[in-house]
C-alpha cells in the first residue's frame, strides 16, 4: 500500500508542474500586453517600458519562468496588476466561498439521488423506474446557465423569496447550489439504478438470497455497499469540477467565487491571479483524485494488487 | 471583508426594505413617493452601477469610471462640474486667474477629512504632485502645470507653462488626500477623504461598502450605507431591483427597459451624458487617406434609423463630434447625412467605383456592439465596399487599437471633464497621432480654444473647429448615450449629473 501511496503522490506532483508549465505558456501566448491594458492607450513608449519592467515582463521569458516555478513552490504567485495585493489573497478570499458552494452541490446531489436511484433500481422497469430515468435524461441534458436564468426567474424575480446575486446570507447559497447539484442528480442517480441492478444478478446476492435473507437486508447489507464504490469516483471528480467549473453560475448568480475571479482576471490580463487561480484549482483536482485513488484502493483491495 | 453577522443584518434591512417597497405607493416617476422617512437603521441602499470597480486608488486611474462613480463620494476635488458642466466650488470656495497663466484657489475653511484632520494646502499641493508623478491616463492634460505651491494654509498657486482655459475642469477630476500620505501606495489603495462618505469594505470587481462620514464638514449623508455590488448578468441585475436586492441600478440596457418600466414600484429615468460612440478611420491608410473616401463612407450609413431602431430613445444621434451635453460641443453648421447615390458618386470620382475592401475592429466588451457593426457592414455594402468586422475581446482590441493596426475602428469614449477640449484637442490635434490625421490649421484653432479664459470667444472657436472636422470626416460621431437609472419608488432625493458620478449624500429611503 505504501508504494502505491508514494506512487500516486509523485504522479500529482508531475501533474502539477505539467499544469503550471502550460499555464505559463498559454498566458503569455494569449494576444494583449498588460502593460498597456493598465497604461492606457494614452501612455507613451517610456511610460510602457518603465511599467514592463516594474512587471517583470521585459525580462528573458527562461528567467520569467523560473522564478514563477519558484514562486509555484512556496505559494507566492506575485502581485495582481489590476490590484496591488498578492494574488494568491484574492484567491484565498474566493476560495472558501466556491468550496462551499461545491460542497452543498455534491452533498444535496448525493441526499437527493441516493433514494432516487434505489427506489428506480429496485422498481426496474416499472413506471416510477421509466419515471426516474426519463426525468434525469432531461435535467442532465440542460445547460447549467439556461437552468440558472430560469430558477432565478421563477424564484428570484417572480415569487421574490430567494436573493438574485452575491452571498449575503445562507438563502444566496441555495439557487447557486441548486444550478449546479442537478445535472449532478441526474447522473448520480442513473449510476446508482445501473450499479444495483449490476451486483443484482452477482453470485453473493444469488448466495444471499440462497441462505434466506430478505430483500431489504440484501440491498443494504450487499449490493448498496458494492454498487457505491464506482459513486465515489463520481462524486470526488465531480467535486475538484465544481471547485473550478462553477464560472457560468457564479456569473449569473454574481457569486464571489474563484470561477468569476478567473474570468474577470482573464479579461484584464492578470497573469499572477489568473496563474495563481489555475493552479489552485488543478493542485485541488489533483489532491481529491488522489484521495478518491486512496480511497478506491483501501475499499477494493483489487485496485491496488493490480497496480 | 464583513463579518458574516453584518451581512445578514444587511440582507435583513435590505429584505425589510425590499418589502416595504412591494407595499408602498407604486406611482412609476423619480419625483413622487412621499412615504415617511425610513429610520435611521434602515436606510442603507444597495446600488448597482454600470461600471466594475478594479482598485480605488484615483492617481492610479484617473479615468475609471467605476472607481469615480464611489470615489466622488468618497474624496472631493478643488471644484465640481454642475449640470452645464461649469465649474463650482467644492474644497476650493473661489478662484482667479492672477496673470494668463496663474490661477490662484482659496480653500473652504473648516473642511476636515473623515479621520479629524484638516484640510490644508499642503494636501492639495502633494496630491496633485502625485497625480503627476503617476504619470497616468491624464497625463497629457497635467503636463501644463508647472509647479503648485502652499501659499498659506487655504490658498494654492497653481502655475501653468501656457494660458490654460481648460484647467478648473482638469482639476475637477483630481481627488485631494493627504499630504502626510502622498507616497503611500497602501493609503491610497483605500484613501481617507473628505467627502460624506467613509470606505468600509471592498473587493475589486465586485463589492464596494461605504458608511456615512459622521465627522462631514458639510450637510451629512442620509444614507447610513451605501454599497456598490457589481451584477453583470442582465436578468440578475434587473431581478434585485425588482426583488429589493437593490434599490437602484445604472446602464438598464435598451431591451430591458420596457420590462422595467412595467414594474410598478420602479421609476426609471434617463438623462443626457458625456459618454458617446465614434467610428475613426485610419486617415493614413489607403484608401481612408482620401476625404472624398471618408465621406462617401459617413453618407452611406443611416444614422438616425440605426440608433433609434438598435437603442431606442436611450441614445441620439449627434450633431457634433463630442456630446452636446460638454461645453465647446456645438452642433455643426453641415452635418452630412444619408444619401448612398452621392456616396457611391464621391467613391468614384476618388477612383473606387468598383468599392474596395477594409476592416473594423471593435472590443466585444461594449455590448450590442454587434448588431450596431452589422448594420454598419450591410450599410457599406449598399455602396459596394465590404468591410471585414474584427470582433475582439477587450485585452486584445486595445492592443490592436494602440498599434494602428486597423482601416476603422468604433469605440465608445467619454468627454470627462465636462467641455470639448478634452476630446478634441486630446485625440485630433497633429501630435496626438491617434488615427493618422493631421490638419496644421485645426491644431491652431484649438490651441487658441484651450488657452482662452473667455468662454464667448471659445465657443466661437469650437464652432470653426467643428466645421473644419465636419469637412475633413477624419471620424464619424455615431451617437451619444443616455445615462440611466431605474429606482425604487422608496428612493428619494436621486439625481444623475453628466458625468454619471451620483452625489449620493442627498439620497434617502421612504417607506
Amino acid at each position: 500500500m505504501l508504494g502505491y501511496v508514494i506512487r500516486r503522490i509523485l504522479l500529482a506532483v508531475f501533474v502539477l508542474w505539467g499544469v503550471s508549465t502550460v499555464v505559463f505558456i498559454i498566458v503569455r501566448l494569449v494576444p494583449a500586453d498588460p502593460a498597456l491594458l493598465i497604461a492606457g492607450d494614452t501612455a507613451t513608449a517610456d511610460q510602457l517600458a518603465a511599467l514592463r519592467n516594474q512587471m517583470g515582463l521585459d525580462r528573458p521569458p527562461l528567467v520569467q519562468y523560473g522564478s514563477f516555478l519558484g514562486g509555484v513552490v512556496t505559494g507566492d504567485f506575485g502581485s495582481s496588476y489590476t490590484q496591488s495585493v498578492p494574488a494568491m489573497q484574492l484567491v484565498a478570499q474566493a476560495l472558501p466561498n466556491t468550496a462551499l458552494l461545491a460542497f452543498l452541490a455534491v452533498l444535496g446531489a448525493l441526499v437527493v439521488s441516493f433514494p432516487l436511484g434505489v427506489v428506480a433500481a429496485v422498481r426496474v422497469n416499472r413506471p416510477i423506474d421509466r419515471i426516474v430515468t426519463t426525468g434525469s435524461l432531461i435535467v442532465q441534458a440542460l445547460p447549467s446557465f439556461w437552468i440558472g436564468v430560469v430558477l432565478l426567474l421563477i424564484f428570484s424575480r417572480t415569487l421574490k423569496w430567494l436573493p438574485s446575486a452575491d452571498l449575503t446570507s445562507a438563502q444566496s447559497l441555495i439557487l447557486p447550489t441548486t444550478v449546479l447539484a442537478l445535472p449532478l442528480i441526474a447522473l448520480l442517480t442513473r449510476l446508482i439504478r445501473s450499479g444495483l441492478i449490476e451486483v443484482n444478478g452477482e453470485g453473493y446476492i444469488n448466495t444471499a438470497r440462497a441462505k434466506g435473507m430478505r430483500e431489504p437486508a440484501i440491498l443494504f447489507t450487499h449490493a448498496i455497499r458494492n454498487a457505491l464504490i464506482p459513486i465515489i469516483t463520481v462524486v470526488g471528480l465531480a467535486f475538484g469540477t465544481l471547485l473550478g467549473g462553477a464560472v457560468v453560475t457564479e456569473t449569473v448568480f454574481s457569486f464571489p467565487g474563484i470561477g468569476k475571479l478567473l474570468v474577470s482576471s482573464i479579461h484584464v490580463r492578470d497573469y499572477s491571479v489568473v496563474q495563481a487561480c489555475v493552479i489552485v484549482i488543478a493542485a485541488a483536482f489533483v489532491l481529491i483524485n488522489l484521495l478518491v485513488d486512496l480511497l478506491y484502493a483501501y475499499l477494493d483491495p483489487r485496485v491496488r494488487l493490480a497496480k | 471583508m464583513n463579518s458574516i453577522r453584518e451581512k445578514i443584518s444587511l440582507a435583513v434591512a435590505a429584505t425589510a426594505v425590499a418589502m416595504m417597497a412591494l407595499t408602498g405607493c407604486g406611482s412609476g416617476t423619480a419625483s413622487t413617493g412621499g412615504g415617511a422617512m425610513l429610520p435611521d437603521e434602515q436606510q442603507n441602499l444597495t446600488f448597482v452601477p454600470a461600471f466594475a470597480v478594479p482598485g480605488l486608488d484615483p492617481t492610479k486611474a484617473p479615468l475609471e469610471m467605476g472607481s469615480n462613480q464611489v470615489l466622488s463620494n468618497v474624496l472631493q476635488a478643488l471644484v465640481k462640474l454642475d449640470e452645464n458642466s461649469q465649474p463650482q466650488p467644492q474644497l476650493a470656495e473661489s478662484w482667479e486667474w492672477t496673470t494668463p497663466t496663474t490661477l490662484t484657489l482659496k480653500l473652504r475653511e473648516g473642511v476636515t477629512f473623515s479621520d479629524g484632520q484638516a484640510l490644508s494646502s499642503a494636501d492639495v499641493k502633494a496630491t496633485l504632485e502625485r497625480y503627476i508623478s503617476q504619470k497616468q491616463t491624464l497625463a497629457a492634460v497635467l503636463a501644463v502645470i508647472e509647479s503648485v505651491s502652499a501659499d498659506d494654509p487655504t490658498t494654492v498657486t497653481i502655475t501653468t507653462t501656457q494660458p490654460t482655459g481648460t484647467l478648473l475642469g482638469v482639476l475637477s477630476m483630481l481627488f485631494i488626500g493627504q499630504a502626510a500620505h502622498a507616497q503611500d501606495d497602501a493609503w491610497w489603495a483605500k484613501p481617507t477623504g473628505t467627502g460624506p462618505f467613509v470606505i468600509n469594505d471592498f473587493i475589486a470587481n465586485d463589492k464596494v461598502s461605504l458608511t456615512r462620514n459622521e465627522g462631514y464638514w458639510g450637510e451629512k449623508a442620509k444614507l447610513r450605507s451605501l454599497t456598490f455590488k457589481l451584477i453583470t448578468d442582465v436578468n440578475a441585475k434587473v431581478t434585485a431591483l425588482s426583488n429589493g436586492q437593490a434599490q437602484v441600478l445604472n446602464d438598464v440596457p435598451f431591451d430591458q427597459v420596457a420590462t422595467v418600466e412595467a414594474m410598478s414600484n420602479v421609476a426609471f429615468t434617463q438623462t443626457e451624458g458625456l459618454t458617446y460612440n465614434f467610428l475613426w478611420f485610419n486617415n493614413a491608410r489607403e484608401p481612408f487617406t482620401d476625404v472624398r473616401v471618408r465621406t462617401a463612407m459617413w453618407e452611406a450609413v443611416d444614422l438616425p434609423t440605426i440608433v433609434e431602431s438598435l437603442y431606442g430613445d436611450t441614445a441620439s444621434v449627434m450633431d457634433s463630434f463630442c456630446p452636446t451635453s460638454a461645453f465647446g460641443c456645438v452642433a455643426a453648421t453641415d452635418m452630412p447625412s444619408y444619401d448612398p447615390e452621392h456616396a457611391k458618386k464621391l467613391l468614384a470620382e476618388a477612383g473606387y467605383a468598383e468599392g474596395f475592401t477594409a476592416d473594423v475592429i471593435f472590443s466585444t466588451a461594449n455590448a450590442g456592439y454587434d448588431s450596431l457593426i452589422s448594420a454598419l457592414v450591410s450599410a457599406w455594402n449598399e455602396i459596394g465596399v465590404t468591410i471585414t468586422p474584427r470582433a475582439l475581446d477587450g485585452a486584445t482590441w486595445l492592443s490592436e487599437f494602440s498599434a494602428l493596426n486597423w482601416d476603422m475602428d468604433v469605440q465608445p469614449n467619454q468627454t470627462a471633464t465636462g467641455d470639448a477640449d478634452y476630446t478634441l484637442n486630446r485625440l485630433y490635434k497633429c501630435e496626438a497621432k491617434r488615427m493618422g490625421y493631421c490638419n496644421p490649421e485645426l491644431d491652431q484653432l484649438m490651441a487658441q480654444a484651450q488657452e482662452s479664459n473667455d468662454a464667448q470667444a471659445r465657443l466661437k472657436l469650437y464652432q470653426q473647429v467643428v466645421d473644419t472636422m465636419v469637412k475633413d470626416a477624419p471620424a464619424i460621431p455615431l451617437f451619444q448615450t443616455k445615462p440611466n437609472v431605474a429606482a425604487s419608488n422608496t428612493v428619494q432625493g436621486l439625481t444623475i449629473p453628466p458625468t454619471e458620478f451620483i452625489d449620493w449624500s442627498t439620497v434617502y429611503l421612504t417607506e
